[in-house]
């Protein structure tokens, strides 16, 4: 099921408005690193649908409950 | 309701303050803080060395009541209207752009290439 | 009376109904109006008003009853006026004014609120004992057909406003076969095959005339009927701060202290025809209506959908007969409780019931716990109730709260001895026994043991009575088990609801070629002609003459800024900094692992600012990829995508040159060169490339001029027999060039030395970029494998067919096409080093394939540059 994320420009939309962008790497020369957390996640997501613009959010992959957005 | 027209519009990619200080009178949508649609051929000159500023005949446009198009995206969105203002977001499936004016008037804007299919699935 | 239009109904009504017109008549309408629809379709026979305002309704007086606009719509005759207290309301009352489920609760529901209100205007305050008048009617005219259905393939008819159950009830038939009937959505007794619906809750289900039924039952399964998709089923989405489930009076509490705290609320409840048929994350609900699903958003969920009475689990419980307290009381009010029903008292539990289908005996203990038999032809069993709190325990972990006798803990049953306890599963008491011994001991495992509580139900009539059994056998008391969606049944029309595949996209000159009689294609998100009928002619003209093709749907981007040349440098694996305007360099994509994921080319338009193109089937993604790394880097650029925007057709062939000249771009660029022009009146960015193998200009222009240019280079070339090639013929040109297409030829883990493109990429540039590390690593690994060309005589083996070495698969082919220049047929394919070399020939489909150097034609590039 999607759940629902806050673009800081477009607002309240259903995940499936979003690409995947996976984890945020500590640093882009080792991004192919994934630590793959159960808990929460720092992650982006691209707001495919909407502005087409980037945000990094922490979820917690258990619940896909969004905690916190940058 | 009608069928959505191509339309020629002007974007206009600049920092946001650029953006922010850019006077016109021309339909505006501000798609993102560095990123402006107005809607017909507008001269704008915002005050940024690398703007981008292009005529971009990537959109389709409906007019319509805001009455009908909260309609329309209760019907084929999951999300909510603004009572004024942009809203950005999959409208059966589709990325379309809305324009709500306060007076109760609204522009539907659809990718041109999703033109044939908000025919289809926007009726 | 004053309104003609009035009378003259008046009159047709007398002269229909054979009254006197003299006769003195009042007309009104009902508060609010459309309840007069319920007079003539709805089987509503009685009102109800507050007695101070109806002293001068008597029994026997003629009305014409008014719709909205004040229209006359019927005619009738009160048959009898009571006056009493609130508190006293007939108990037929809520059936004979026909609203809602026709139960009392609903009346209540409804009519205190109005009460209220009519006591406010005058004055008065409401109370239980406020005086309410009790009026019954009969419709005079125009007569109401009866309307019918069919049950089992039998017509039957039936009231109107009967649900479905109730309807059966009324041909005599038990809704479902048998077991004890709740007619309150909780039981899976009713469970009918409604209009092709399975497992349809037929006491939730209005009658309309014409539904076709088929009784299914508890546990009873159904063929479920392949029904053709012609009833598209809407999917609607709304927000609020609180979602309210039960319009109780509990539920209506909580959502006037949320109104009152200024938040949005929605109200929804199964008397109204809401489903809530799952509670999910969000919270979101999912809610099944007449007029299609409904998604609630809301902030927050208040669960009040109250309790549901409890099923006797004993031995004859599946019989027909039995009723909980609730469903007598519909079945009363509709005058459908047979004579010789009985009813135990509060609390009382049958030891068992006797009958052939039917039930003709209960039998029951007396106080000193000897059994009696009372023959009957039905009971009315009071077995208390429990929380009905499946949505509630859906929404564990998220914002969902239970209000009233739904979040009240209830009293275990006594654990059952014998008989079924899961109707939906035919689970029995025995069945817990054996699942006990085998040490499933715990609700969980009792539930997966035996399916207890999977059913149409969902443990609404069973949980009970497992937790009685387990508490009972010694087990600690269990919670109820984990409940999830859905609870209600859902068609493959509801769970299609609202989703959309995903669109193919058109270019501007879509039209064009329908009309030119293409074969349309999905190919990398995008319709493209796959051919225009010729393949092989439309091939000729580009290597012979002039042709054009449609190659809009390219990604194309522009990046400015003044990070714009060192964000560049880090994306592409070839140098950047070291491109003069004017100038285009084909350039590979790679991902952090080295990989090629795109290719494409680069333009500069001046210091700082470049025009990007990608392939079609990467456009979608470029955007999100180079913003992703604009960001990662902390590059200040300015980032437009102008796919959709800019159409481009490509001009290739020896003649194309030539026809340019002549549409007023007097000098086309050079290979690789990019100038600015107009052709044929249209503003174009002109890019001399080699895809084809023959000079090709590909024009970029606004999208909104792509038919205009596209049909003035048709008209300019005519002389020259030019035609548009699909994209069949360009992937065939291509081919005898060896040039790859990302996607066909490479593979997820292609990399350029794979490609055998290792000339694309520059470790030396002097800029670290995407993949670097990557490749400096996979470097210093020997090859394994790589793209190579080969030759096979006779026609072109299907493509994906295995390269096989002494009957060793040794790779495999990723395009082929039969060459009509070469007379042969010429194949890319993945090939597998052996110690260290690639093998002279491989046996592709039973034919000797000989390895060449690519390209397989015009290898010096003459061709192309002329
Ligand atoms: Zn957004």
């Amino acid at each position: 099921m999607s759940f629902r994320i806050t673009c800081p420009v477009c607002g309240a939309r259903s995940s499936t408005e979003f690409r995947y962008g996976g984890e945020v790497p500590e640093n882009w020369r080792e991004v192919w690193r994934r630590d793959n957390p159960e808990g929460p996640c720092r992650e982006r997501w691209y707001h495919e649908f909407g502005c087409r613009r980037w945000l990094t959010l922490v979820r917690d992959t258990r619940t896909d409950e969004i905690l916190s957005y940058e | 309701m009608s069928a959505p027209e191509p339309i020629f519009c002007t974007r206009v990619v600049a920092s946001p303050a650029a953006l922010d200080a850019l006077a016109t009178d021309a339909v505006a949508l501000r798609l993102a803080p560095d990123d402006l649609l107005l809607v017909g051929a507008v001269d704008v000159r915002p005050d940024d060395p690398d703007a981008i500023v292009c005529r971009d005949d990537g959109w389709a446009l409906r007019r319509m009541t805001a009455a009908e198009a909260s309609a329309l995206v209760a019907d084929h969105g999951d999300w909510s209207v603004p009572p004024a203002g942009i809203a950005q977001g999959a409208l059966a499936g589709l990325p379309v752009k809305l324009l709500i004016d306060p007076a109760g008037d609204a522009l539907l804007l659809v990718p041109r290439p999703y033109l044939a299919d908000a025919v289809e699935r926007l009726p | 009376m004053a309104d003609e239009g009035i009378d003259a109904f008046w009159r047709l009504a007398c002269a229909g109904a054979e009254i006197d017109p003299a006769t003195p008549y009042d007309a009104w309408s009902f508060a609010p109006p459309p309840l007069v629809d319920l007079v003539l379709h709805g089987g509503k026979r009685a009102t109800s008003g507050l007695a101070a305002e109806c002293h001068d309704d008597v029994a026997g007086g003629y009305s014409v009853l008014l719709d909205a606009a004040g229209g006359p719509v019927c005619v009738i005759r009160t048959t009898s006026v009571e006056v009493a207290s609130y508190r006293d309301v007939p108990p037929d009352f809520g059936w004979l004014e026909g609203e809602g489920d026709r139960s009392l609760r609903y009346w209540r529901l409804v009519h205190e609120p109005f009460l209220r209100e009519r006591c406010l205007a005058n004055g008065l305050e409401f109370a239980d004992d406020t005086l309410v008048s009790y009026q019954r009617f009969e419709l005079v005219w125009p007569a109401a057909p009866a309307p019918t259905l069919t049950a089992d393939g039998r017509e039957i008819a039936f009231a109107s406003g009967d649900s479905v159950a109730v309807a059966l009830v009324r041909s005599g038939l038990h809704p479902g076969h048998g077991g004890t009937l709740c007619l309150a959505g909780d039981c899976p007794n009713c469970l009918c095959v409604i209009d092709d619906v399975a497992y349809s809750r037929a006491c939730l289900t209005p009658a309309v005339a014409g539904m076709r039924i088929e009784r299914q039952g508890a546990g009873g399964t159904a063929v479920v009927p392949a029904v053709a998709a012609d009833r598209a089923v809407g999917s609607r989405h709304l927000h609020c701060d609180v979602a309210v489930i039960g319009r109780g009076a509990t539920g209506r509490a909580a959502g006037d202290e949320a109104r009152a705290a200024g938040r949005s609320v929605i109200e929804l409840d199964q008397l109204n025809g809401e489903e809530v048929a799952g509670v999910y994350q969000g919270p979101r609900l999912l809610v099944r209506t007449p007029s299609g699903l409904l998604h609630v958003h809301a902030v927050e969920v208040i669960v009040a959908t109250g309790a549901s009475e409890e099923q006797p689990v004993c031995p004859g419980s599946d019989l027909a007969g039995l009723y909980t307290a609730a469903a007598a009381e519909v079945l009363d009010g509709a005058g459908l409780l047979p004579a010789g029903t009985i009813r135990l008292g509060a609390g009382v539990r049958p030891v068992r019931f006797e009958g052939d289908g039917a039930v003709t005996g209960v039998v029951t203990l007396d106080a000193s716990g000897v059994e009696v038999r009372q023959p009957c032809v039905g009971v009315v069993l009071d077995l208390g109730s429990h929380p009905r709190d499946s949505l509630a325990r859906q929404g564990a972990g998220l914002p969902v709260r239970a209000v009233g006798s739904c979040a009240e803990i209830s009293a275990l049953p006594p654990a059952p001895a014998a008989g079924v306890v899961c109707a939906c599963t035919g689970t029995t008491v025995d069945d817990l026994a054996s699942v006990w011994e085998r040490g499933f001991q715990t609700m969980e495992l009792f539930k997966r043991a035996t399916l207890a509580g999977t059913g149409t139900c969902q443990g609404a009539a069973c949980l009970p009575h497992l937790r009685a059994y387990l508490a009972a056998r010694g087990g600690d008391e269990q919670p109820a088990f984990t409940a999830r969606p859905l609870t209600r049944q859902m068609t493959m029309m509801e769970a299609a609801a609202g989703t959309w595949h995903p669109p193919t996209r058109r270019t501007a000159l879509h039209e064009t070629h329908r009309a030119l009689g293409a074969r349309m294609e999905r190919f990398g998100g995008w319709w493209r002609p796959w051919t225009y009928g010729d393949t092989l002619g439309e091939y000729e003209a580009v290597r012979a003459g002039v042709s054009i093709g449609d190659v809009s749907t390219l990604g194309k981007m522009l990046v400015s800024g003044p990070d714009a040349v060192g964000f560049l440098e880090r994306i592409y694996p070839c140098p950047v900094g070291d491109l003069e305007p004017g100038r285009v360099r084909y350039a590979l994509l790679l991902d952090e692992r080295g990989y090629v994921f795109d290719d494409g080319v680069i333009i500069r338009d001046d210091e700082r600012r470049f025009f990007l193109t990608f392939t079609t089937g990467g456009a979608s993604g470029a955007e999100a990829w180079l913003r992703d790394w604009a960001e990662a880097f902390g590059c200040d650029v300015r980032l437009l995508d102008r796919t959709a925007a800019l159409g481009a057709i490509n001009v290739t062939g020896p003649r194309a040159a030539a026809l340019l000249r002549r549409c007023g771009l007097d000098t086309p660029p050079a290979f690789l060169r990019t100038a600015d022009a107009v052709v044929c009146g249209v503003p174009c960015r002109v890019l001399r490339i080699g895809f084809t193998g023959e000079p090709s200009f590909e024009l970029h222009h606004d999208a909104g001029r792509s038919a205009e240019l596209w049909e003035a280079l048709m008209a300019a070339g005519a002389a020259d027999d030019i035609r548009p090639h699909g994209l069949e013929a360009l992937l065939a040109l291509r081919l005898e060039k060896g040039h790859i297409i990302v996607g066909m030829d490479t593979d997820f883990d292609s990399t350029p030395r794979r490609l055998g493109m290792e000339w694309a990429v520059r470790m030396d540039k002097g800029h670290d970029f995407l993949g670097r590390d990557a490749l400096e690593r996979i470097d210093r690994i020997p090859l394994d494998r790589r793209l190579v060309g080969l030759e096979v005589d006779g026609d072109a083996p299907v493509e994906g067919a295995p390269l096989l070495d002494g009957g060793a698969v040794r790779g495999n082919v990723t395009s082929a096409w039969r060459s009509p220049v070469l007379g042969r047929a010429v194949l890319l394919a993945f090939a597998d080093l052996v110690d260290g070399a690639v093998p002279p020939t491989f046996e592709v489909d039973g034919r000797t394939a000989r390895v060449v150097d690519l390209p397989f034609l015009d290898p010096e590039g003459v061709r192309v540059r002329a």
